[in-house]
Order: C-alpha cells, then sequence, then structure tokens
C-alpha cells in the first residue's frame, strides 16, 4: 500500500466538522490507494502538482499522473496532488480563512518548494488564480516574497503563455517528464547554497539559473529568447503512469489509460494538438501491453482506455487490441476508444475493441462540405463517413456520435447547411440498415465553435463573433428540426469567444484576467457558471472592448504574442498552409505522403521523414 | 445453474476516521476495485455487462461511521476465508480495513434481508458528562418521544419511543440500539435531538454504527450489552 494515515490534527477542509458541511466530501479525504506517502522531513523538495479545477476533472488527465508518477521517482522529491474545491467547499474556506492543503499529507500549498498547475484550458485560467488565493499565496510573480513556492505552469496553453505569465515564476514549455526532473535538481542545489531562508536575491539568483534548463521560460527575465519545447528522448521507455491514485469518488475518467504514441501528422489545419506534439513517437505493443496489466493490477479499474490524438494511426493497432482483449477480456475488463478518424477500418477496430462491452462509437468529420474539409486539410470524404456509418450499423451499433465545427475560416451557411444534409444521409442509410430496429437510431450530433489556436494554420484566422456563430446554429436547429433521431447540442458561443481571446492574447490580459476573478468568475469552463458579461464589465472599465477585439482581423506579418515559444512546427510553415487552406489545397501526412516541411526535422531525430517513425 | 456450496464471503469491515465521510457508493466502487486487484476468483453476473456480484447490507450516510459493517462477495469456486481477508486487507486503508470473512452457503433469499436493528455510538460534545446523563434520564421519563421528519415525498411527526431499543449514556456518548426497517427506523442524528432537548442547547455528535442485529436478536457481530 502506497498511503498511510495522517495522524496529525488536521488543517484546511479535512477538520469534521467543515468536511460535514460540503458536498460530495469523498474528493477532498485524500488516502487514495497508489497516493504516495513520505516523510516530509526526509524529502528535500516538495511538489504540489495542481489542475485548476475540480477533483472530478483533474485527476481524470493521464498528463498530471505520469508527472506525479516522475516526481515520486526522484530520491529526494515527494510531489503531492491539489484541485480546486467546488464553490460550497470553496466559499466555506474563504469564509473560515481554510488554506489549500495537499490531499497526501494536508499540508497547506504555501508551504511547498513549488506549486505546479497545469494549464489544459484557457477558460481555467481565473480558476488558477482562485486556487493561488485559495492557498494563501500571492498572484503576482513579482509579489511573492521568497519564502514563498515557484508557481510553475505547464500544458498546452503554456505554448502561448504571456495572458497569464505574470502569475507565474516560470513555464515549462513541451513534454515535462525529463525537464521536470533537471528542475529539482537545480532547484536542490540552489537550495544546498542558501543560508537559511532564501533572500530575494537567492530566488533571483535561482530563477535565472532555472532559465538556462531548455524548455523553461521565466517571463520576469523577458521574451528575447526563444524557449524551445521539450521533447522526451525515448518515448518507449518514458515512464508511464502505471499505478495512479485510485479515487473515491466518481470521477469523469474513471479508468486506466495507455497512451499509444504522441503527436499527429494528419495536419488538421485548426488542431493545436497535431501541431505541438509532433513528432509522432509510438510505443511497442509488447510495452503497452504490459503498461495495461500494470495499470489493472495496481488499480482494479474495469476499464482501459486507449489514449492517443488518433488511435487508428498507431502502426500496430489490431495486434495491439487483440493482445489487450486476451490478457483482460477473461477479468471482466473493457477497452474504451476515443473519438475515431471517419472511415471503416474505424469500425473493424472498434468492433474489435468493443468485444468484452458495446459501448458508443464516435467520428468526427469536423467539416460538412468536402470545400470546407479541404480547407481544414481533413482528409476524409463525404463516402468515407457514409461507409463508416454503414459499417457501424451492420456491426450491431444503432447509437453514434459526431462531432461538427462551426466558424471555420471561410465557412458559408451553404457549408453550414452540408453538415445537416450529410447527417440527413446518415440517417436515412441508418434506417436501411437497422430495417425494424430502426427506431432504436440515435445520432448525437456535437457541434463545437472553432476557437483559433496559437502555433496552428488559423493562429490568424478572424474568429467569428457570437451573433454569427449563434446564427449558424439557428440554421442547424432548423435544417434537422425533423429528424426526430437528431439530438443536436452546441458549445456556447460565448464561451468560444472568449476562449479565442484568452488563447491569443497577450500580457496586458492579466490585469483584466484577475479583475474577473476578484469579480467572481470561477470555473469559466462550466457552461452554467460561464458570465461573459463580468468580462465585458471589467474590460470596459479598463477602456477596452473585448467584442471588438475578438472579431478584429489579424496580419500575417505582425509580431504574435508567443513568437518567442517554439514548438518545432516553424511560423513559416504554418503561413503556407494557412495560405494553402484560402486555396482548399490538401497537405500530404508525412508518414505516408511528402515531407510536409513543418520544420521538426531540425528539433527532432525521430521526425518520420528523417526515419524516426514509425517503430 | 449449479448452485455451489460455502461460495459467499461475509465480509464484516470498518469505515471509521476520515473515511467515514466516504458515501455508500464510494465504498462500493472502493471494494470492488480491491476485489479486483486482490485476484479473488468472483463470480460474476450473467448477461450484457456482467459485474461482481457483491451486495452490501445496509448503506451508511457519509459522515457516520462504521465499526462492523456487512458486505457479501460471491466466489466461483470455493476460498479459504483467510486468504480472502489478507489478500483483501492488503488492498484497503486501515480506515477501511478488514474486521473480518467468514464463508456461509449462498442461499436465495439475502442474508441481509433479516436485519433488523442497528446499534450507534453518538460521542457528544458541548454537554458536561452529568448533564448528559441527566438529560437521558429526563427523555425516558417522557412517554412519547416526538420528532419531526421531512423525506423527499413527506413531512411528517412520529413517536420515536417504539423505535428506540436501548438507550444509555456514558463517557461523554450516548449508545443506542435503533430499528432498521422500513417501519422501525431510527435515525441516530434523530436520538441526539431528543436527548439536545433537555440539555437545553444543541450539541455535536460524532457518530458510528457499532454492529447490525437480526430481529431474532442474533447479532452477526457483537452486539450492544
Amino acid at each position: 500500500m502506497g498511503c498511510n494515515p495522517d495522524h496529525d490534527p488536521p488543517v484546511g477542509l479535512l477538520q469534521p466538522q467543515f468536511l460535514q458541511q460540503v458536498q460530495n466530501p469523498a474528493r477532498y479525504l485524500g488516502l487514495e490507494h497508489n497516493s504516495v506517502s513520505n516523510d516530509a522531513a526526509e524529502v528535500g523538495v516538495r511538489f504540489a502538482l495542481c489542475y485548476p479545477d475540480t477533483y472530478e476533472i483533474g485527476m481524470s488527465h493521464l498528463g498530471s499522473q505520469i508527472l506525479y508518477h516522475v516526481i515520486n521517482t526522484h530520491p529526494r522529491a515527494w510531489c503531492e496532488r491539489a484541485y480546486h474545491p467546488w464553490l460550497d467547499a470553496a466559499d466555506l474556506m474563504r469564509a473560515e480563512g481554510l488554506p489549500l492543503t495537499s490531499l497526501e499529507s494536508g499540508t497547506p500549498l504555501a508551504a511547498f518548494d513549488f506549486v505546479g498547475i497545469t494549464l489544459q484550458h484557457e477558460l481555467n485560467y481565473t480558476a488558477v488564480l482562485s486556487l493561488l488565493d485559495l492557498a494563501q499565496i500571492s498572484l503576482r510573480a513579482a509579489s511573492r516574497r521568497p519564502d514563498e513556492p515557484l508557481v510553475i505552469a505547464g500544458g498546452p496553453c503554456a505554448y502561448n503563455p504571456e495572458p497569464v505569465a505574470d502569475f507565474f515564476d516560470l513555464f515549462v514549455i513541451g513534454e515535462g517528464e525529463e525537464v521536470v526532473l533537471e528542475l529539482l535538481d537545480a532547484y536542490l542545489a540552489a537550495k544546498a547554497s542558501w543560508a537559511g531562508a532564501p533572500t530575494p536575491d537567492d530566488r533571483r539568483a535561482l530563477l535565472a539559473s532555472l532559465s538556462e534548463i531548455e524548455g523553461i521560460y521565466v517571463p520576469s527575465l523577458g521574451t528575447d529568447r526563444v524557449i524551445r519545447k521539450r521533447l522526451v528522448a525515448d518515448f518507449e521507455h518514458t515512464p508511464a503512469s502505471t499505478r495512479p491514485p485510485v479515487p473515491w469518488a466518481e470521477i469523469v475518467h474513471d479508468r486506466g489509460q495507455i497512451e499509444l504514441n504522441r503527436g499527429c501528422t494528419r495536419g488538421c489545419r485548426f488542431c493545436q494538438a497535431g501541431m505541438i506534439y509532433r513528432p509522432v513517437r509510438e510505443r511497442t505493443v509488447e510495452t503497452l501491453t504490459a503498461q495495461a496489466v500494470q495499470i489493472i493490477d495496481s488499480t482494479g479499474y474495469d476499464e482501459v482506455s486507449l489514449v492517443s490524438l488518433n488511435c487508428p494511426d498507431y502502426t500496430h493497432i489490431l495486434p495491439l487490441v487483440d493482445r489487450l482483449n486476451e490478457q483482460l477480456a477473461e477479468r471482466r475488463v473493457a477497452l474504451g476508444l476515443p473519438s475515431l478518424r471517419t472511415d471503416s477500418f474505424s469500425v473493424e477496430l472498434a468492433e474489435r475493441v468493443q468485444r468484452v462491452k458495446k459501448t458508443g462509437l464516435t467520428f468526427a468529420p469536423e467539416a460538412g462540405s468536402q470545400g470546407l474539409r479541404d480547407a481544414i486539410n481533413k482528409g476524409v470524404t463525404e463516402d468515407d463517413l457514409l461507409q463508416a456509418a454503414a459499417a457501424a450499423f451492420q456491426n450491431g451499433w444503432h447509437r453514434l456520435k459526431l462531432y461538427f465545427m462551426i466558424g471555420l475560416p471561410g465557412e458559408t451557411d451553404d457549408d453550414v447547411r452540408a453538415i445537416a444534409e450529410l447527417v440527413q444521409e446518415v440517417v436515412r442509410l441508418g434506417r436501411e440498415v437497422l430495417g425494424n430496429d430502426k427506431g432504436r437510431l440515435a445520432i448525437n450530433l456535437s457541434i463545437a465553435s472553432f476557437i483559433p489556436k496559437p502555433h496552428t494554420p488559423f493562429q490568424w484566422a478572424r474568429q467569428c463573433t457570437i451573433e454569427e456563430l449563434e446564427g449558424k446554429q439557428a440554421l442547424l436547429r432548423e435544417a434537422l428540426a425533423r429528424q426526430k433521431q437528431v439530438k443536436l447540442s452546441f458549445h456556447s458561443a460565448g464561451q468560444a469567444v472568449l476562449e479565442g481571446l484568452l488563447a491569443r492574447g497577450g500580457r496586458d490580459w492579466a490585469d483584466l484576467i484577475e479583475a474577473a476573478y476578484r469579480e467572481g468568475a470561477v470555473f469559466e469552463s462550466w457552461s452554467d457558471r460561464f458570465n461573459l458579461g463580468i468580462w465585458l464589465r471589467v474590460a470596459e472599465a479598463a477602456g477596452r472592448d473585448l467584442l471588438a477585439e475578438a472579431r478584429r482581423e489579424w496580419d500575417l506579418d505582425a509580431p504574435l504574442p508567443w513568437d518567442h515559444i517554439s514548438c518545432g512546427v516553424t511560423r513559416e510553415f504554418l503561413a503556407r498552409e494557412w495560405r494553402a487552406s484560402q486555396a482548399r489545397a490538401l497537405t500530404d501526412d508525412c508518414r505516408l505522403g511528402n515531407c510536409s516541411g513543418c520544420g521538426l526535422r531540425d528539433l527532432s531525430d525521430q521526425c518520420a521523414t528523417r526515419g524516426g517513425a514509425p517503430a | 445453474m449449479m448452485l455451489r456450496e460455502r461460495t459467499f464471503a461475509l465480509i464484516t469491515f470498518r469505515k471509521v476516521g476520515r473515511l467515514r465521510f466516504l458515501g455508500h457508493l464510494d465504498v462500493v466502487r472502493a471494494f470492488d476495485r480491491a476485489i479486483r486487484r486482490a485476484k479473488l476468483p468472483v463470480a460474476y453476473s450473467q448477461g450484457f455487462s456482467p459485474h461482481t456480484l457483491l451486495s452490501f447490507a445496509m448503506p451508511l450516510p457519509v459522515g457516520i461511521a462504521g465499526e462492523n459493517e456487512l458486505a457479501g462477495l460471491e466466489l466461483s469456486v470455493e476460498w479459504d476465508p483467510r486468504a480472502v481477508y489478507k489478500s483483501l486487507s492488503l488492498q484497503l486503508p486501515p480506515e477501511l480495513g478488514i474486521v473480518g470473512v467468514q464463508m456461509m452457503q449462498k442461499s436465495k433469499r439475502s442474508v441481509f434481508a433479516d436485519l433488523a436493528g442497528a446499534d450507534y455510538r453518538a460521542d457528544i460534545t458541548g454537554a458536561e458528562e452529568a448533564a448528559l446523563q441527566q438529560a437521558v434520564r429526563d427523555l425516558q421519563a417522557e412517554r412519547e418521544w416526538i420528532i419531526h421528519r421531512t423525506t423527499k415525498s413527506k413531512d411528517l411527526d412520529l413517536d420515536l419511543r417504539p423505535r428506540v431499543h436501548g438507550l444509555i449514556a456514558r463517557e461523554h456518548s450516548l449508545l443506542m440500539r435503533l430499528g432498521l426497517g422500513q417501519e422501525t427506523l431510527a435515525k441516530p442524528e434523530e436520538v441526539v435531538q431528543l436527548v439536545s432537548r433537555h440539555l437545553g442547547a444543541p450539541v455535536q455528535a460524532s457518530l458510528s454504527r457499532l454492529a447490525l442485529y437480526t430481529e431474532r436478536q442474533l447479532p452477526f457481530t457483537p452486539a450492544l450489552q
């Protein structure tokens, strides 16, 4: 067992008189199986790994599970976890002056050496401030005392750190597994040189020395130097999370996860993950099977999901699924798949994966018309989708989930109507194939709004306004009104516009984010909590018109707030792709065709066109 | 289907300390996972999505501790109860520890169907020992113990007295034996409320269920003396 009961009198929310007042206290208790205990007096550096959302969301995040494991392998470090409490508990903590504490030892976060916060989503930014505030840590890096923790961020949003740069002492750009250990070593070395409590000079010297580590960005030292992302050298042997803490409360992804591969070279032009995680690297079937068995043995989960930006692209996907079924089916462990590329191979794959339990099937064609699919470089055709849907219905699925996006650059009303036409065609096909069973046909249609993201070809795109997005939603609602088998759901247009603003914001956003937080904006990613009005008000008070900023055009040659952050894909390549999109020209997947010259060749010798992958 | 003998493990466990704040479903999930980690030869239900045949006696509310809670697990083969005890104990923290395991013959009727009562302890803060003793004596002098209970469907006043089979005050605690059935249910917090009326001030109570027992007062587990 990894955990021992904590015998010290608890501080913070863990006191029984407070636990009995909050909803679902199971998420605040700690003591989970596989959580790591240690002796605080014996460790040299303490790291609080935080997620700026609830336990249920944060515990589901694979990247955090990996870092938790990696930091705890360091002989002198102890990594603990903390999440943002739900609003009732947060209010109680504020009213009673209770500090946010770690789950493992119940230690206030302010007593840690590092407080690490993962940035998965721009709409979490106010929750970052709320979390720091609950932890009683100064919000601005510039005003932190030398004995306060180093507050550090990582994750996809760190690829444009500027909107939140003032709140962090440093950022990790890229994959964290190796660089976090280098950080801990450098910190321990610096700490050994301090005479007692660190002085302001000690802290400045520490930050300067940490900034010399590749992939570390220290915003207080300016933006002159280009920070190149970190990549793990050997993905096959990079530690995986095979002993994740097992939650008491039910979480969003309540299952084991194995990471088949990293990176994707399909080159969808809206997709940030497809750019920043390059190059493609894979694990072997042997390694993945062993990891899946270890996870089940160590957690007791009844499901393992395959994690990949695109599972069918994993070179050995069918042998892997067969091996996993062989090892896990008799233990009644099911396999899970994320959304699939739209083709009939995906259906064959799903058929094999869901042998134990047939759950849903999800396709993401993203755009309704061929012209627009070409513009976003989504290399699928209408025939691909219809064949995939037919195969799914023939193989016993009667419930499909389809993802589309509206508001893509260059989209016309006809493109939006094409989504409805394509869906109607899927419904017609479903009724035909299912025959007498057609009453069970159900299509869940999920419509997201396009959000321009840094480091993508669409980083220069003008984002649609709320009115435009809502007009497109209305068009779809009307076109599909009579399809009772289709359940239509939309992402909120207001959330999409704010996310777009934050994603492409510069350092001038810090004051607005803090002001919005002070006005009560927390959990902006929860649609029922989202309040655009707060943001418009605080911006107006600062003399800014956010809606005008959101609809502005972007100049291809103007500097961008994230120019000093390099993910390996060059700005020249992105500009070329942006122009290709306007010409509706396709670009090859470099694993299947020609090198597209994205720039990765200069960063990594594992790039496909340099013979690195597939394994 | 062939009925196998002695493949039903009756598990006594506790839910104490900080983990008394787990909800019933959290406990079910934790046991399901602990059983899979322990690699016990469990039996699965038939049908579309087979699940472990794991059952629990009386769900314990969030915040109430349990010293001798009961769960039943069906195994696919005969198994040594000591092995069940040992392998499960390794998979659970002391706050959700295994107290004992007993193998039983599986019958059609749930072994938990006869449970009719439970013993509770309420550890009281905010009252002197002598005052607590006096409050219990005063309460016992009353013919009816009327409390107000609000459920999802109705609001009612009811007399708790026939549902309370024993109540004593001892060392800053109330010990009580209460009915559990649909028509005989008394909640420990209701008894605390009755006692606190005679104390003249609200008190803080930390509640534990000590044992569950059957109609015939034949407890599976040690009952209140």
